[in-house]
């Protein structure tokens, strides 16, 4: 019984070694091999001529190509931003891809600049594309008239992974995406860590003093509540424009709509809250605490006329975002 | 006379009666002011999530406790079911039922319908005088009465506690005040049994509300604060203790929570607190013993290496697993982006989107002006619990920026800290007397002074002089007040008093119209199909037909089980070949839609529809693709230029279903995408037109039984048409024959 078993459990380890010993890279593809010999870290530069070898004709290989626009005058976003992941997908696959399997897969990029041609020929008007050819001998080959996979790119971050996804199944291929682990980064947390430990240790006698300023923390504790109650974190979250167009060739800086905002409105709203509020702590805190009656007077009535204004201001802002609103304060009818 | 009034000893009777009384009204005004929806519509339950607490007390109330705590709810998840008992917080339901029982024992037979319509704003009387205590400890009666007064009704409040809205929420913050009332009163006179108490409440709210761990972290929070202060005291500690010890036990009870408490990371806080309170106070205890200063430092760096090595075993913990991480709901919260890619399912309800500027002062009006004074005032006193609102104003402000449905956390926090800067405005204006003006050598002392910053404030205040000051100032604060409560009142009769099931228009002479095509589903739904018959519909109405309609259901709004949720999405994304076999293997019978095309109802479930399409393809990426429902350009249409993926799918074809026959020909327009539908309808081969309410919101189909010879359906349809016409050959045959 257990002899059965070892030997079931060699049975595919041999299999293996028989494929591997009589389909070597060279056997299934000369051209594989010549064309991976151009390549950088298993990403080959592809131009005119080179995709068609890399296209046509019999081949026992997925290729998985990009077609970009690298260059900066076309200002392609996407490009660049995706550019980085399938380098390092091609390199992924090159140094850590199972070597058995690994001539049954080639990645290749090319630029518009470079490939004009073949861009022309696929009738491309936008960049990047994605195409996965898949091999037309072999045990996966594709039906003959195969059409290539077109991939559709992800508005997300993490493309890299997704398309490795995307051709595993495609190609039935282990394809994984290793992302280096950046150690720089950690040296860096480290060094800031240390180097603000130290700081802390010489400029403590000198940063207790600020550090236990009462004021300090009341001005960070109000400053953070009138940004968040300013929608601060709408901004951040939904990264809207400081300001837009207003379709007749002005700006417009207050967003139609009640749930919707620009960067510029927050901050008017964030200096109206302040403002009133400082007025609120200068009548209830200060004006009291004044010696003399004739400063005390003009105080209160400075501080009230700027809350009525402040507030009759913001509600007129506020009207202008819910139009229905039907409540204002005097002089500010709008 | 007044100030006899106000100080004196004898009148203390008589100001109790007062404050009593003003508490009274303030309360009857909280309820009051909840009841429009009762007054314009009837005694209905809200929404979507009430209809399952309504339904849940309405089992409690006929099954018993014990039943409903063993509940296993067939009904819904079909063909799953949910251990209803044990995956709901059941505060709320046993909150109803007890009342229903009291009042039932003192003969007075009240429908458990409107003791749940009217819990809400019952409750939020409570809250009110919950605040006035908590608001008191801060400062003074003065400021409690108003803090009472602003959380009855503001609106950010009120928006969750409405006659009818018999969700969790209604009770929960009541309790949330209640328990952080408890928590001050344990912290301030350092006592156990408040400690205790405190604990007590803090189970009740575990077992009312998830927003539990907000308490949770928020008692912590402030003890840690008063640590990091140098503020440790044997105070803190008994009542820190009594409430961690206690309430953690008593929490575990709710078999919801069961062990979270001491394996997830919302709850690590809490533990971590109480074991640096255990280090400081063995310290503190050893430093009354060793007064030699280097032992000292060596304590103090024993309790920091000890804190830092605690931590470092508890991130040790959580990677390896023992603990939970943070749940997606809570993590999402910190990182703010992480919802829209991990889980589409949060990101796509709506109030759990950011909050827009005019949210604030929409629910809040002039108070988030006034609440960050009160906040700057606790800072020139700071005491103890001073710091426990400042820490509560800093973290709700974040909170309630980032979710819609957080503005409820911060709401309470403002009213007390606007309340504190409002009576500290009256205090000094609303005083009759003037104080005596200072003599002139006075006065050169004052001068001699050092002058400071606008805004520090030392020293006694002196008061007001002139009378006039004090009118502008009195006169122009009653009318923010005055102003507040109109606002209050038309925010609540516009915004908040609409129970969603019910919709109400205006017709072109003013008069009210009420479009009540749910209900009127429903109703169909629970007379016209067998008693067992399985619904499908997407989850925002799940809890509605179980509610109304008492049919099972296929996915609700308790969203446990996401890939059931995308099976759903994937069967109305689907083209009906691709649909029909999810739809048998799931037992489906009805399919419910909602379309608003014909009365401009936005809510509908084709905008709906890219949020199933999204949840869809996280769970099938191969099958369900996003893109395919855009047009080449981008747009997501539904007319002419729509993607045949698009007009292919199940919803699609469901919502314009002859819809286009209820126009002249080529004029069917879609008044919510405001397009015109395509001329030729759809065709549904797989399903029947079942019922269609009168304003078309509601439309409910049958799935067609399988062939009974073995076709497929479209061949069969093809064939029935087909034959239609042959019959019509065939009768003119014999008919030319006889001639």
């Amino acid at each position: 019984m257990r002899l059965l078993h070892s030997l079931l459990t060699l049975l595919p380890l041999a299999s293996t070694l028989i494929s591997a010993s009589s389909s070597t890279p060279a056997d299934l593809d000369p051209k594989h091999t010549q064309l991976l010999s151009k390549s950088t870290n298993g990403l080959i530069r592809v131009d005119d001529p080179t995709f068609e070898a890399l296209v046509t004709g019999p081949r026992a290989y997925t290729s998985v190509i990009l077609l970009t626009a690298l260059d900066k005058r076309i200002g392609c976003d996407m490009c660049h931003l995706f550019q980085p992941d399938f380098e390092l997908l091609a390199k992924s696959w090159w140094e850590k891809g199972p070597k058995e399997e690994r001539h049954r897969l080639l990645f290749g990029s090319t630029d518009y600049s470079k490939a004009k041609g073949t861009f022309q020929k696929l009738g491309l008007t936008s960049a990047p594309v994605l195409y996965i050819f898949p091999p037309t001998v072999g045990p996966n080959a594709a039906p003959a008239n195969a059409q290539p996979y077109k991939y559709d790119f992800l508005p997300t971050a993490k493309q890299g992974e997704h398309l490795a996804r995307v051709i595993s199944t495609q190609s039935g291929l282990p394809v994984q995406l290793h992302r280096p682990i950046d150690y720089t980064k950690y040296y860096l947390t480290a060094a800031t860590i240390l180097s603000i430990l130290l700081t802390l240790k010489f400029a403590l006698p000198y940063l207790l003093p600020v550090l236990l300023n009462r004021n300090l923390w009341a001005a960070l504790t109000l400053i953070a509540i009138f940004l968040f109650t300013s929608g601060h974190m709408f901004n951040h979250i939904r990264k809207v424009p400081y300001m837009a167009s207003d379709g007749r060739g002005g700006v417009s800086y207050i967003a139609g709509g009640f749930s919707n905002q620009y960067g510029a409105e927050t901050q008017l709203v964030a200096v109206l809250y302040a403002g009133l509020t400082f007025c609120v702590i200068a009548l209830g805190m200060k004006v009291p605490r004044m010696e003399g009656r004739g400063r005390q007077d003009v105080a209160v009535l400075v501080w009230s006329v700027v809350v009525w204004l402040g507030m009759g201001y913001l509600m007129t802002v506020f009207r202008v975002k819910n139009p229905a609103y039907p409540f204002y304060l005097p002089p500010l009818v709008k | 006379m007044l100030k006899a009034f106000l100080q004196d000893d004898s009148m203390r009777t008589v100001r109790s009666l007062l404050k009593a009384t003003i508490l009274i009204t303030i309360a009857i005004a909280a309820v009051s002011s909840r009841l429009f929806s009762v007054i314009r519509f009837e005694s209905i339950i809200h929404e979507f999530d009430p209809w399952f607490n309504f339904r849940a007390t309405k089992y409690l109330v006929k099954n018993g406790f014990y039943s409903f705590w063993d509940w296993f709810d067939d009904r819904t998840w079909h063909p799953l079911g949910r251990v209803t008992g044990g995956t709901l917080y059941p505060g709320l339901m046993v909150t109803s039922g007890l009342i229903y029982h009291v009042l039932k024992f003192l003969t007075l037979p009240v429908d458990i319908r409107n003791i749940c319509v009217l819990l809400a704003p019952a409750f939020s009387g409570l809250t009110a005088l919950a605040t006035y205590f908590f608001t008191k400890e801060m400062k003074n009666d003065s400021a409690g009465l108003l803090a009472a007064a602003f959380i009855a009704i503001a609106p950010g409040y009120i928006s969750r506690s409405v006659a009818g809205s018999y969700d969790n929420e209604a009770i929960a913050i009541f309790l949330l005040m209640i328990t952080f009332f408890l928590w001050i009163k344990a912290l301030k006179v350092g006592s156990a049994y408040w400690g205790a108490l405190c604990a007590l409440f803090y189970f009740y709210m575990v077992a009312a509300w998830g927003g539990y761990v907000f308490i949770t972290n928020m008692i912590p929070l402030h003890a840690f604060v008063l640590v990091c202060m140098g503020r440790f005291s044997p105070r803190l500690y008994t009542a820190y203790c009594s409430w961690y010890a206690l309430g953690t036990l008593a929490s575990m009870q709710i078999p919801f929570v069961g062990f979270l408490p001491i394996r997830s990371s919302e709850h690590m806080s809490a533990l971590g607190v109480f074991g640096l309170l255990q280090i400081v106070a063995f310290v503190d205890y050893l430093r009354s013993l060793v007064p030699s200063k280097q032992f000292q430092t060596l304590l103090k760096t024993v309790v920091i290496v000890t804190f830092l090595l605690a931590s470092a075993a508890l991130v040790l913990l959580t990677v390896s697993g023992v603990i939970a991480p943070w749940s997606g709901r809570f993590y999402s919260l910190w990182d703010t982006g992480y919802a829209k890619i991990h889980i589409p399912i949060i990101a796509s309800v709506s109030e759990h989107q950011p909050t827009a500027w005019p949210a604030f002062f929409f629910d809040l009006q002039f108070l988030v002006w006034l609440f960050p004074a009160g906040v700057y005032m606790l800072f020139r006193e700071l005491r103890d619990e001073h710091v426990f609102v400042i820490v509560y104003a800093v973290m709700g402000s974040y909170f309630s920026g980032v979710m819609v449905r957080l503005m409820l956390t911060l709401t309470p926090c403002v009213c007390v800290s606007g309340a504190i800067a409002a009576s500290t405005i009256l205090e000094n204006y609303v005083v009759l007397g003037s104080p005596k003006e200072a003599t002139p050598e006075e006065k050169e002392a004052e001068e001699k002074k050092p002058r400071k910053g606008a805004l520090t404030a030392e020293g006694e205040p002196k008061g007001v002089y002139s009378p006039m000051s004090k009118l502008i100032v009195s006169v122009t604060f009653t009318l923010y007040l005055l102003l507040f409560v109109t606002h209050c009142t038309w925010v609540t009769s516009n915004a908040y008093s609409s129970p969603s099931v019910v919709l109400a228009s205006r017709l072109p002479d003013g008069s009210q119209h009420i479009i009540d095509d749910y209900r009127e589903a429903y109703y169909w739904l629970r007379k016209n199909t067998p008693e067992d018959a399985k619904i499908m519909s997407w989850w925002d109405y799940g809890y509605q037909i179980g509610g109304m309609a008492d049919r099972a259901t296929l996915v609700d709004n308790n969203t446990w089980n996401n890939t059931h949720i995308a099976t759903v999405g994937k069967a109305m994304a689907s083209n009906e070949m691709t649909a029909y076999p999810i739809l048998r293997q799931h037992d489906v019978d009805y399919i419910l839609v909602i379309f608003g095309g014909l009365l401009g109802y936005s809510g509908d479930d084709i905008n709906k529809f890219l949020w199933m399409v999204r949840i869809a393809e996280g769970v099938w990426p191969d099958e369900v693709k996003e893109r395919n429902f855009f047009t080449a350009r981008g747009e997501y249409k539904v007319d002419e230029g729509a993607t045949q993926t698009m007009k292919d799918s199940l919803m699609y074809k469901m919502s314009y279903y002859n819809y286009h026959k209820l126009f002249p020909s080529g004029q069917a327009v879609d008044r919510v995408r405001g397009v015109k539908v395509p001329a030729v309808g759809p065709t549904l081969d797989i399903l029947d037109e079942a019922f269609t309410s009168e304003n078309w919101i509601v439309r409910i189909y049958k799935v067609k039984d399988l062939d009974n010879l073995g076709r497929d359906h479209a061949s069969a349809n093809a064939f029935e048409e087909g034959k239609k016409k042959k019959r019509a050959a065939s009768k003119k045959g014999p008919v030319s024959m006889r001639v």
